[in-house]
């Protein structure tokens, strides 16, 4: 079973093509220089090539690789999705409520996701997190960080 | 001469040489930490430099990757787990000499001395070599310049990744991403859908910290599963190298620092590469050989010298042509261009004393190193207790700062987000990232000298091959991509019949 090489095949298929599609209505020539639509829409043709090559590669090679064997529902992996959640969710409650209050929430989050589950150890890591990066960034080197909807 | 001590005024002032501390400390500290890596390390610190002027942040940045290489050797050492690939070939006499031998002061005192010897002979070989690589670079036109990008993308992707073609793909995908936006040349606008953030082109800083920071510590989450947390308690005796030691490493330090420098300066090696082919040398000339594998002074000392040349090596043709050698120096050389500094031969000419502030800048750094690892190694050997637990929220939480901090846009942050996931699923699908990062950062060198070219020959594209050093460029990077595809092809013919024949 090789169907990884024939996703990923077809999906940079879809991307070359995309770019080759997109960059057809660019003009074609600048004064005497060729247009903007020719770099993007040779790399578009190249990616389509490349996948043609794996494709074919992937037929005549008899040995399977072992990124063919993987799965990506194993329960190492599930938690990984369950962090990219996290994370997700991490960037929208920062959007609305800023750096600090985001950030006591998600360093939390992510302890007891790799199971932690000493209340205790949770809270002070998240305070002694936020606090130190709030200091070196905000007060030291002056680098804002992002602020609640309602004080923006 | 004048350079030089301008560039020594420059360096030498408390504010850069304790950010230069500052960035070396943090570096070892990443590097000693299995799970993190010399790029993410520089990726996370990356939006800190915007907080300086001139080339203050980059001379950190310097710190931390001379740093991170050696920091590998720590746990390397002592846990037999590389904390970079580049420590991999450490842990083959190391571990034994620290924990069978018990001997762990003796290896990471060689591995010191042999690290910073490493690195300060690199340095001075590129301070040696790149002005003079620089004036052949100036005859450069278009055509070469063109010639050049394609062989640097096609070159680095050949060797980072373990498929030639996902390496090439990687490196179309980095050279796509780098069109979108206003077309330089014309101002017309590119893939940009009505969005005036893409208007702008998508920013380097979040792609890079979502490609090298975050799909890596979404990496470590997997890895760290089940895993238990152990202590390791490391008695230290002595860590200065003693003077018998010396003697016996002297020429293998030496010959190794040369094959580091000289590997590094290879685009798309590095540090691991390195480490292996120092230390099967230092095996092949020793006079100890039985004693390889079992603790021997020179296997620790040479992968050590080898890795850490790299550093200097790296930098050759980042200045010289403005080819990045590495991941790391992809990240140096986005930083530099951030500054609006455009790292090639005009570099020297233009930028003299900023050239010769990053050749004193990887002297201090290596120093630095030195002096670091000799007085507190104590306190590293304790940074491999920090449980991962703890480390993994910072590490997401400084990824997400350093997104946001670049323009304040919390756009940025979800580009670092989008770039970070797709970023852990292409390297699960033997996608190289630096093929992409350093993709996105040619690909407007390579397109602006395509066009410029095909203008100075009126649309003919005979101009790549009837100039020497344009032709030289690109059957290299032919030869480059199609040569791992025929070797490989070979092998398993050869195969095929050794297993007929049985």
């Amino acid at each position: 079973m090789k169907k990884w090489s024939y996703i990923i095949a077809c999906v940079t298929t879809i991307i070359g093509g995309t770019f080759i599609y997109l960059s057809k209505d660019f003009p074609q020539k600048a004064g005497n220089a060729p247009g903007p639509g020719l770099w993007p829409g040779l790399l578009g043709a190249v990616l389509i090539g490349l996948s043609l090559i794996l494709v074919i590669s992937t037929l005549t090679t008899k040995k399977t690789s072992m990124m063919e064997n993987m799965v990506l529902l194993t329960v190492p992996i599930k938690r990984v999705y369950k962090l990219m959640g996290i994370t997700i969710a991490f960037t929208v409650i920062l959007y609305f409520f800023g750096f600090v209050i985001a950030t006591l929430l998600f360093i939390p989050a992510v302890m007891y996701l790799l199971e932690v589950r000493s209340l205790k150890y949770m809270v002070t890591t998240s305070l002694l997190v936020t606090t130190f990066i709030y200091v070196v960034f905000v007060l030291i080197l002056n680098i804002p960080l992002p602020k609640p909807i309602f004080f923006r | 001469m004048e350079n030089i001590i301008l560039a020594f005024q420059n360096v030498v002032t408390i504010e850069n040489v304790s950010l230069i501390l500052f960035g070396t400390l943090v570096g070892i500290i990443v590097g000693a930490l299995p799970g993190l890596s010399v790029n993410m390390g520089i990726a996370l610190l990356f939006p800190i430099t915007f907080a300086f002027q001139g080339m203050s942040g980059i001379l950190m940045l310097i710190g931390i990757y001379c740093g991170a290489i050696y920091g590998g050797s720590v746990s390397a050492i002592l846990l037999n787990t590389p904390g970079t690939p580049a420590s991999a070939a450490t842990t083959l006499d190391g571990y034994p000499m620290a924990i069978k031998n018990g001997e762990p002061g003796r290896a990471l005192g060689i591995s010191t001395f042999s690290s910073v010897f490493g690195g300060l002979f690199s340095a001075a070989c590129l301070m040696i070599v790149s002005p003079l690589l620089a004036k052949v670079a100036l005859q450069f036109s278009a055509p070469e310049y063109f010639a050049l990008a394609i062989f640097g993308i096609s070159i680095i992707t050949s060797v980072s990744s373990k498929s030639i073609i996902k390496g090439m793909m990687g490196g179309i995908f980095g050279l796509l991403i780098s069109t979108i936006g206003i077309d330089s040349m014309t101002s017309h606008l590119r893939f940009t859908f009505g969005s005036i953030y893409l208007m702008g082109g998508i920013s380097f800083v979040p792609v890079l910290i979502g490609l090298f920071a975050f799909s890596q510590a979404l990496l470590t989450v997997e890895d760290a599963y089940g895993e238990e947390a152990v202590k390791y308690n490391v008695k230290l005796d002595r860590v200065f190298p003693s003077i018998a030691d010396l003697k016996r490493i002297f020429f293998t330090v030496l010959r190794s620092s040369f094959i580091g420098t000289f590997i590094g300066a290879v685009p798309g090696t590095g540090g691991d590469i390195a480490s292996y082919i120092s230390y099967n040398e230092a095996k092949r000339w020793s006079k100890h050989k039985n004693e390889f594998g079992k603790g021997a002074v020179e296997g620790v000392a040479a992968p050590e010298a080898g890795n850490n040349a790299v550093s200097g090596g790296a930098f050759v043709p980042m200045l010289t042509l403005g080819i990045p050698g590495d991941g790391a120096t992809a990240i140096i050389l986005g930083a530099l261009m951030v500054q609006g500094i455009q790292p090639g031969p005009l570099l020297f000419t233009e930028h003299t004393s900023k050239v010769y502030a990053i050749f004193l800048g990887l002297f201090v750094a290596n120093a630095i190193m030195g002096i670091l690892g000799f007085s507190s190694i104590r306190l590293f050997v304790k940074v491999v207790n920090v449980p991962k637990k703890i480390l993994i929220p910072i590490i997401f939480t400084l990824t997400f700062v350093g997104a946001f901090a670049i323009n304040n846009s919390l756009i940025d942050v979800f580009v670092m987000v989008f770039f970070g996931i797709a970023g852990y699923f292409l390297i699960k699908f033997d996608f190289s990232m630096s093929a992409i990062v350093i993709g996105i950062i040619l690909g407007p060198l390579a397109e602006s000298n395509l066009r410029r070219a095909l203008v100075m020959s009126s649309g003919n594209i005979s101009i790549f091959f009837t100039r020497p050093i344009s032709l030289f460029f690109i059957c290299v990077s032919v030869l480059s991509l199609v040569a791992p595809i025929i070797s490989a092809f070979i092998r398993e013919r050869r195969l095929e019949v050794d297993n007929f024949k049985a």
